[in-house]
């Protein structure tokens, strides 16, 4: 596992400044300024720390960045003359915010996160162990959809989640009530997470985990298969870019859910839908993140995709 | 009532472009902040400005929650553009890598206005103007 040396150094407001040029000097964009208040004064301390990788040129590089923060302590940042070094590595950083993620409940959906032993199994309980991939179902977007999802979705659906990441929404559908559910994602961390997470809530018979999205040739989509519901909660650029093929993933009436989009692009995204037939049928705003629903209209709908296949 | 802030993390990234790979990773995973997570927001919030270094501020609360302010790309990364040079002089004052005009500073001023400690452009321009010459670059016809 790849490892960092990090160099962090205490000062002042005003010399930060200063000794971040210097270490971006030797660890390019890894370098980190926090500030915080000092719990013995009034004053504000930052604590500045480099982050070099391990590797043939570490030493070098480590002489030469503590040689620099030498002679700037010298000229009066007294505390860059000791710097404070440690290793880190990536299982460190990615396993100290699982202490902070606690179960939840998203209307009737309660998610949990994989290693806590005081939820019970249930129905209504999605487990999830995000690992490296996007989806705690505790972010807004994620939970904008879910409860989307549960306003939407109807018994013996079939469901289809583009950009599963953890597969959070992709479970919470097959414990909503949904017949079968697809989930596709490009990124194999997601894909892998994803498995792990359906097999961990015993839904390996409901919802089947695949690599790819609707417009490449690594997709495994078969295009016979329409779905009643479909939830992307990606990107808007991806939305924008996917428009067509996501309609024509739909079945007459079927619902879309357009999860993760920024409140400044939400007006492209809406028109977007609304010009290829797609009925607006709900939105929700939250912090900056706008969630919206729309309708496959059973008449205009269809004929556009069917004119957009022959032509 | 207002959260009560844990800390401030500064961070110098790429446009669009973040990774959990260091600085990430690290400075906001101490303090319990999920940082895929982080990510895909930053990226999402910065893709229309891919290419540019936009630096960020991000606050964390007490309860793990954060929320973070972008801000405008570092004076010496719009000059570099600006003259064509892919970095600044080490000796300024002997050596000059390159040249930007007046009206490239004052566009540059434009951008950096929000964040600068100018009461007008004119003002803004004249720190800008500093930076330019310490990074070994000449201004105008100068």
């Amino acid at each position: 596992m790849m490892r960092w040396l990090e160099v962090a150094v205490e000062a002042t407001p005003d010399s930060a400044e200063d000794i971040r040029l210097i270490m971006a000097k030797w660890a390019g964009s890894a370098v980190a300024v926090e500030e915080r208040a000092d719990e013995h004064s009034v004053d504000r301390v930052c604590r500045l720390t480099a982050y070099l990788p391990d590797g043939e040129r570490l030493a070098a590089t480590r002489h030469d960045l503590l040689n620099a923060l030498w002679h700037i302590g010298s000229l009066g940042v007294k505390s860059a003359r000791t710097p404070i070094e440690r290793w880190t590595d990536e299982s460190e950083w990615h396993s100290k915010w699982k202490a902070f993620f606690k179960p939840a409940r998203v209307g009737r959906i309660l998610l949990a996160p994989a290693w806590d032993d005081s939820v019970e199994n249930g129905d209504s309980v999605v487990r999830i162990d995000p690992g490296m991939a996007f989806g705690t179902g505790l972010h807004v977007t994620t939970r904008q959809s879910l409860l989307a999802m549960q306003d939407r979705l109807s018994q013996g659906d079939e469901v289809l989640d583009l950009g599963t990441g953890s597969g959070v929404l992709a479970i919470a559908a097959a414990r909503l009530g949904a017949g079968s559910v697809k989930a596709l994602d490009n990124d194999l961390t997601a894909v892998e997470a994803a498995r792990a997470n359906v097999t961990l809530n015993g839904l390996k018979d409901v919802v089947t985990v695949s690599r790819g999205s609707l417009d490449r040739g690594t997709s495994e989509r078969d295009y016979t298969t329409r779905f009643d519901l479909l939830v992307a909660n990606i990107v808007a650029a991806v939305h924008l870019q996917l428009a067509g093929a996501m309609i024509d993933a739909l079945k007459l009436g079927g619902t879309l859910i357009l999860g993760g989009i920024t409140q400044p692009r939400e007006t492209e995204v809406a028109a977007a839908f609304a010009d290829r037939a797609m009925q607006l049928v709900d939105s929700t705003h939250d912090g900056g993140w706008v969630c919206l629903t729309f309708q496959n209209d059973a008449d205009g709908g269809r004929r556009g995709v069917s004119c957009t296949k022959n032509g | 009532m207002a959260k009560k802030v844990l800390t401030v993390v500064k961070l110098q990234l790429s446009a669009g472009e973040a990774t959990v790979a260091p600085p990430v990773g690290p400075s906001l995973g101490q303090h319990g902040v999920n940082s895929v997570q982080f990510c895909k927001e930053y990226n999402e919030r910065t893709r229309a400005q891919q290419g540019s270094i936009i630096p960020v501020e991000v606050t964390i609360f007490a309860d793990r929650s954060y929320s973070f302010i972008t801000k405008t790309p570092p004076t010496s990364d719009l000059l570099r553009k600006a003259a064509g040079v892919e970095k600044g002089s080490g000796t300024p004052r002997n050596e000059i890598v390159g040249s930007v005009s007046r009206s490239q500073l004052r566009q540059i001023a434009e951008v950096k206005m929000p964040d600068l400690n100018a009461m007008d452009v004119e003002a803004a321009e004249k720190v800008v103007a500093g930076t330019a010459r310490s990074m070994g670059l000449r201004i105008g016809s100068e």
